[in-house]
């Protein structure tokens, strides 16, 4: 439902569809930690459809990109509007995370 | 009941009877009844007729007294108990043992009286009871035996009988005394005369029997057809009284039992002992009643979905647990099937598979059922008891009582079991409002800094603990450390991080002047308990400065940090770094702005109150702030009251910790 976990170039890219909030986060959590598991290390979320992310959606997020980067991988999000981008400067997440504007923009760099 | 051969006149007090049941027992020995019958028949119902008489004839009045006459007859005794009160309708009081009344406190004295007793009878008013009871073997002149089979019943006390019953028919024979002769093998032996029969041995003209164990009787009532057809018929009779008192007997003894134990264990649960133990002690009482082995009592936990062994009595390896759908145990099947299980030794035990091992044991299995006050029944547990003391099988009567007790147990063991979950709710309830004082009472009071500077606070948990929190430490006569900050979750583990991060703060904020450096300290000392929750922390530390009219602040994260002008504009506060548990940094950033009151206010506050207000929209942080800038003019706290009441009905919204602190010049 909320989440749609493709693959693409050797890359796991999750669509987040609604929100990212305290109800759901760790849904999000255990289909990253699944596929970290059985060996996945990059990672992508994309945010097209994602209208809001409340503190502990963010929460989730730095938790995920620690455990990745622990394992060797790494996160990246994709797709933000202007709200989560500004969410993401005030509390200086955009400082930990690899943000690109688009999908084909952040696999490409991959 | 003509001339008593004993009467005593009792004072209406409990300690009286005592004394006069030892004096009429010890009459009743002299009377040749038996022991068994004086301590069991005799002590209980003549005890619960006083009792009776006492409490409720005489209605516990000291003036009053209670009259006790008894005659000891060879065959019987017959004791009468007369109080002075109004009398009371016996056909009235409901039988005990039925379900309905067996929660009743009273009505077991005159259920008991009638067990007990071969004959009852209450006078037309109701204040006094006739007692009648036989003894088992006939008079006391015979040599008593305490087999009452009739197969073995000894010349004298069937010849007696016989001659006792005759006596009653003497209107059939009126014109000769009734005598009854009784030899096996060896010489006659008169073994009963009516009054003038004085021949010692029976002539020709006597009717002659044989039982089958050889006796020989002969009676003579004058007529030897009559005397024949008399015999066959007293026979019969003796035949069918013997059998009904020994039913009568029977039951009598099974159902003392049962209800010493019913009593037992109303009595252990109405005792405040724990689970445990008073399922230990109904089981060792079960299993004593019933001549049980080994005895199994299990409660149904429905998480695990197991028996769990509450109590076990006897030797024997019992598992601690067994889960309801093993195949292998009949105990579980029980459970399963709701229904009891009654196997001799020898049978073979319904086991699951091709497992047709004959029992080694005896084996009795009930299911435990309660039925709340309103609601369906349900089982929730089992008792079994293996092996039966010098028998082959438990009987009907065995299984049924274990059922009954099953019952009782049930509503007791659920009862309690409720009960001391509400205790435990009630007490984690109490920690949790202790807890939420204790943080309350961390968060420092505004009212030290009025004067210089003055500051306003409030913080208000979603749950009984949360993870917002606010400091003030005063570090000079005109500046003062503020600090706002919000833990990624609440709860106790939230709860923990705060009251850490309120004591490091007060630590660091005494040895730096520097904001970004009391927040690299910070974060070194939490990093690990932050790193292990998986939690962060968003925290805005600022020291504002009445002197310089200055604000230099360093912000890990924290979007809600706002100087709000005087001229009606506002400038965000900016995070200087990311949250707090997430990095190390080697360093921190800072910001420094002009403050100049008492136009500029400095507004702080947390999502949760923002949130609420935007009803989860990204406007909510407007929404606040626009508040705040129509009420300036206001006092602080009627600002923030304000707030938080409109916050309040933001309902749509998952409940979190709100908080907001609001700083001017003095």
């Amino acid at each position: 439902m909320a989440f749609e976990v493709t693959e693409n170039g050797g890359v796991t890219i999750i669509d987040v569809e609604g929100q990212l909030i305290v109800g759901n986060r760790q849904e999000l959590k255990q289909k990253v930690l699944e596929r970290l598991d059985s060996g996945e290390r990059k990672f992508l979320i994309d945010f097209t459809n994602t209208g809001y992310i409340d503190s502990s959606g963010l929460g989730v997020l730095v938790s995920l990109s620690k455990k990745i980067r622990e394992q060797g991988g790494e996160l990246r999000l994709a797709n933000l509007n202007e709200d989560l981008k500004t969410l993401f400067e005030l509390t200086k997440l955009d400082t930990l995370f690899h943000i690109s504007n688009s999908r084909d923009e952040a696999l490409q760099t991959y | 009941m003509n001339g008593p051969d004993y009467v005593l006149e009792l004072p209406n007090e409990l300690d009286a009877i005592d004394r006069a049941v030892s004096f009429l027992l010890e009459r009743g020995e002299e009377a040749g009844f038996e022991r068994d019958r004086l301590r069991l028949n005799f002590r209980v119902g003549l005890t619960e007729a006083l009792v009776n008489a006492i409490l409720y004839g005489n209605e516990r009045d000291p003036d009053k007294r209670v009259r006790v006459e008894a005659v000891f007859d060879n065959d019987k005794a017959t004791i009468r108990v007369t109080d002075q009160g109004t009398g009371f309708d016996p056909s009235a009081v409901p039988d005990p043992t039925l379900p309905q009344n067996r929660g009743e406190t009273g009505g077991r004295g005159v259920y008991l009286i009638r067990c007990l007793m071969d004959h009852v009878e209450y006078n037309a008013s109701g204040n006094s009871v006739t007692m009648v009871l036989r003894k088992r073997n006939g008079p006391s002149n015979s040599t008593t035996s305490s087999d009452t089979s009739m197969k073995t019943a000894d010349r004298t006390s069937l010849g007696h009988e016989i001659g006792r019953l005759a006596e009653q028919y003497r209107r059939t024979f009126p014109e000769r005394a009734v005598q009854v002769w009784a030899r096996d093998g060896s010489d006659w032996t008169i073994v009963y005369a009516s009054n003038g029969g004085e021949d010692p041995e029976p002539g020709p003209s006597t009717a002659r029997m044989t039982t089958d164990t050889g006796l020989e009787l002969a009676l003579d009532v004058g007529e030897q057809g009559a005397a024949l057809d008399f015999f066959i018929g007293a026979l019969e009779m003796i035949l069918g009284y013997e059998e009904e008192a020994r039913s009568a007997a029977r039951e009598i003894a099974e159902r003392y039992e049962e209800i010493n134990l019913l009593y037992s264990i109303s009595e252990v649960l109405g005792s405040v002992v724990s689970l445990p133990a008073a399922a230990q002690k109904i089981l060792s009482e079960v299993a004593e009643t019933l001549g049980g082995r080994r005895a199994s009592l299990w409660i149904h936990d429905e998480r695990s979905n197991r028996l769990v062994l509450a109590a076990a009595v006897g030797e024997g390896g019992t598992p601690d647990s067994i889960a309801v759908d093993d195949p292998r145990s009949v105990t579980a099947r029980v459970f399963r099937e709701q229904s009891p299980l009654n196997v001799e030794r020898g049978a073979t035990l319904p086991r699951g598979g091709d497992d047709v091992r004959p029992s080694e044991e005896a084996f009795v299995s009930v299911p435990i059922s309660y039925t709340p006050p309103e609601g369906e029944t349900r089982i929730i547990g089992v008792i079994t008891l293996i092996g039966r003391v010098h028998h082959a099988r438990f009987s009907a009567g065995d299984a049924r009582l274990l059922a009954a007790v099953a019952s009782q147990v049930g509503a007791a063991l659920e009862t309690q079991r409720l009960m001391e979950e509400s205790v435990q709710r009630q007490r984690f309830q109490r920690e949790l409002e202790l807890a939420h004082d204790l943080q309350m009472k961390l968060l420092p009071s505004t009212d030290d800094f009025r004067g210089v500077i003055d500051i306003e606070a409030r913080c208000a948990p979603a749950d009984s603990v949360g993870g917002d929190f606010y400091h003030l430490v005063r570090l000079s006569e005109t500046r003062c450390a503020v600090v706002i900050g919000d833990v990624s979750s609440h709860g106790f583990a939230a709860a923990m991080i705060m009251a850490l991060t309120m004591s490091a703060i007060g630590i660091y904020a005494r040895e730096s002047e520097h904001p970004s450096e009391v927040l690299r300290r910070l974060h070194r000392s939490l990093i690990s308990e932050l790193e292990s929750t998986e939690m962060y922390m968003t925290i805005w530390y600022g020291i504002v400065d009445a002197e310089q009219r200055t604000v230099t602040y360093a912000n890990a994260g924290h979007p809600h940090a706002f100087m709000m002008r005087g001229d009606g504009t506002r400038e965000r506060m900016d995070a200087t770094n990311p949250p707090l548990g997430l990095l190390p940094l080697p360093e921190y950033g800072e910001g420094v702005l002009g403050w100049e009151p008492p136009g500029d206010l400095i507004c702080l506050f947390t999502d949760g109150l923002s949130d609420a207000l935007g009803h989860g929209k990204a406007s909510g942080e407007g929404e606040l702030l626009d508040r705040v800038a129509a009420l300036a003019d206001q006092p602080s706290d009627a600002i923030l009251a304000r707030v938080f009441a409109d916050a309040q009905n933001g309902t749509d919204v998952p409940p979190d910790d709100r908080t907001a602190l609001i700083v001017r010049g003095s």
